[in-house]
């Protein structure tokens, strides 16, 4: 079989046991209204347009007409991420395929980094899951940077 | 002259285009610089990265047992695959089963190496790649130029002629976001209609059985949700151990790659969608035998960002076809001698040594080493094209004796002062072809020093 031959290869050519270096010490231990700045900051860096409220009530004013909205389970501070998955999409082509990507988001819900992000979500019990980090996007032609490449041209998210 | 040397010269005949390409690879290597600035741990993050994969390597069947199981408890199909035929059989055998006629293909240097698409293009198959480089490359029939930027030797009118020609496009539009928007149209049907999507595998993860794909134009996703039946393709290396570790991975690759924190999509792929089916390829094609390797098993650790193609003084002076390789610049020349030495004697010596690679590897993969290894391999075997093999045995004769050493030192410097540039530029002064040879010194260093050595050691 062929999965045989290649593990007895695997056994018999491995290097000696090296340890895996355990857990990632990070060292930012920043407060969470730094977080939340440095939030926007990459936020504006990736081309998401930022609505900022200030609670439900005004989030449900603000929503009003457009429908059935996604909201992210949490957001990253280093790089402007926010995490969909099976539990917050109804089909998993939906972030996907509109021409404009609309993401609700509680701002308590901000984690520092992608180690703090792999902590808080525990990505067994999803089935499909995904960091977006901004409209879909392109620089295959000359390096020039192009929004909308198959996903969504634009991007909003509404924290509240 | 090796293949390296005489493509490499074709390509540098096109002085607009090599130099255009140059700055075009070297300004991503600059983005890539501003990106890691920003994180302080970034020294600390490579040597975790770099322990991670030796760590999963040293314990590769462990962690792909635990993958397989994992993978079946979520209702994915695992498939194993020795080489390169094994896996387009594995390939033919599951669109057969499902009945598939048309595929769409996210970016996968992996179907690259096994001669995928040309497989199955003789069976009759219809596939898309949906990268949008990889698109554009597909149409023209030719290999990608570099592992994650593969049009990247093409400019814009090149691009907008393509599609003038084969997407209907307006005739001399080569406006970036006009030809974009001309592939995003074109793709979306494909993507619509497509019955199955194919994948590569940026990360598989053994402790959940799923595979994590980076990318920024959210094909990979298109690809995946609409058709029912997802296959994913990866090495063997791919693995790492535990959810928690892609957060040092994810957090280095598209910094390292293109300069960005995060590509805009980092998606895991755990079980199929309701009603679909998912499967997964594991592929040795030489791995296996490469990781008994002492010399070289640490190339395995290649993440494949890309960074030290960008990084290269002679990659971005010589494009990726120069290499005649599926994976070009630094990484492929340590790579493709694993399993071809003979054919690809040439590649470790496209190199200056210069060690930028080494230097920008986020895993720290020993480049610069290993092909100095290489080097010393292939000239044990005797493998060195004939002229190499005389010239550095002429060398190796001249620097092995004193007086013979400071003879040539001393003609050398007499030739340099002394004779025609006729003659001091024949044909036989490679080195000189491009360049103006330095001045010569007065004297050789050695005179120069016992001359002055023992008036300073007079005090």
């Amino acid at each position: 079989m062929q999965r045989d031959k290649i593990f007895d290869k695997i056994r018999k050519n491995k290097p000696a046991a090296i340890e895996h270096p355990g857990s990632f010490r990070d060292k930012i231990e920043a407060s969470v209204e730094e977080h939340y700045s440095k939030l926007l900051e990459q936020f504006k860096a990736i081309h998401i347009q930022v609505t900022e409220l200030d609670g439900k009530e005004e989030l449900r004013d603000y929503t009003r007409n457009m429908g059935e909205l996604p909201e992210a389970k949490f957001a990253v501070a280093e790089n402007g991420a926010v995490w969909l998955d099976d539990s917050n999409v109804r089909n998993r082509i939906d972030p996907f395929k509109v021409e404009k990507l609309t993401v609700t988001l509680q701002k308590k819900n901000i984690v520092a980094d992608m180690h703090k992000a792999y902590q808080v979500r525990d990505l067994t019990d999803t089935g499909f899951g995904v960091f977006i980090a901004g409209p879909s996007k392109t620089a295959d032609i000359e390096q020039s940077l192009v929004y909308g490449a198959h996903g969504p041209k634009e991007m909003e998210i509404i924290l509240y | 002259m090796s293949q390296h040397a005489k493509y490499s010269k074709e390509f540098l005949a096109d002085t607009i285009r090599a130099d255009w390409q140059d700055q075009a690879l070297w300004a991503v290597r600059r983005k890539r610089d501003i990106a890691v600035n920003e994180v302080p741990g970034w020294e600390n993050l490579r040597e975790h990265a770099s322990l991670i994969k030796e760590h999963t390597l040293s314990e590769l069947d462990y962690y792909l047992n635990q993958f397989e199981e994992e993978a079946a408890k979520n209702g994915a199909f695992v498939h194993w695959a020795g080489d390169a035929d094994e896996f387009n059989q594995i390939m033919l055998q599951i669109i057969r089963n499902s009945g598939a006629r048309k595929i769409v293909k996210s970016k996968s240097m992996l179907t690259e190496e096994c001669g995928m698409n040309d497989f199955l293009q003789k069976h009759n198959i219809e596939i898309t790649d949906t990268d949008l480089g990889e698109r554009i490359i597909q149409l023209r029939d030719e290999p990608p130029s570099h592992i994650v930027l593969p049009a990247i030797h093409l400019m814009r009118e090149e691009v907008s002629e393509l599609f003038y020609e084969r997407l209907d496009a307006e005739k001399g539009n080569s406006d970036p976001t006009y030809l974009t928007g001309v592939a995003r149209k074109h793709l979306r049907t494909k993507f619509l209609t497509a019955d199955m999507a194919i994948t590569g595998v940026n990360f598989a993860v053994a402790e959940t059985g799923s595979v994590v794909v980076c990318t920024n134009e959210g094909n990979a996703d298109m690809g995946v949700h609409a058709a029912p039946v997802q296959v994913h393709c990866m090495g063997i290396e791919k693995l790492i151990p535990r959810t928690e570790d892609l957060g040092v991975f994810v957090r280095m690759l598209a910094r390292n790659a293109t300069g960005q924190a995060l590509t805009a999509y980092t998606s895991h792929y755990r079980t199929a969608k309701p009603g679909g089916e998912m499967h997964i390829i594991i592929v040795d094609n030489g791995r296996s035998e490469h990781l008994g390797i002492s010399k070289y098993w640490k190339s395995l650790k290649c993440i494949r960002c890309g960074a030290c193609l960008n990084t290269c003084p002679v990659y971005r002076r010589s494009g990726g076809y120069s290499y005649g390789s599926v994976i070009p610049g630094p990484i492929g020349s340590i790579l493709a001698p694993v399993r071809e030495i003979k054919r690809k004697n040439d590649l470790p010596f496209a190199s200056s040594l210069c060690g930028s690679c080494t230097a920008v590897c986020p895993v720290k993969v020993n480049i610069q080493e290993q092909l100095y290894l290489w080097r010393q391999e292939i000239s044990e075997k005797k493998l060195l094209p004939l002229k190499k093999r005389i010239a550095l045995s002429v060398a190796g004769y001249f620097l092995s004796s004193n007086a013979l050493y400071n003879f040539a030192g001393k003609m050398a410097r007499w030739a340099v002062k002394r004779m025609p540039p006729g003659l001091l530029y024949s044909r036989i002064n490679a080195w000189g072809r491009d360049r103006e040879l330095p001045e010569a010194p007065p004297d050789s260093f050695k005179n120069w020093y016992r001359k002055n050595h023992k008036q300073h050691a007079k005090g």
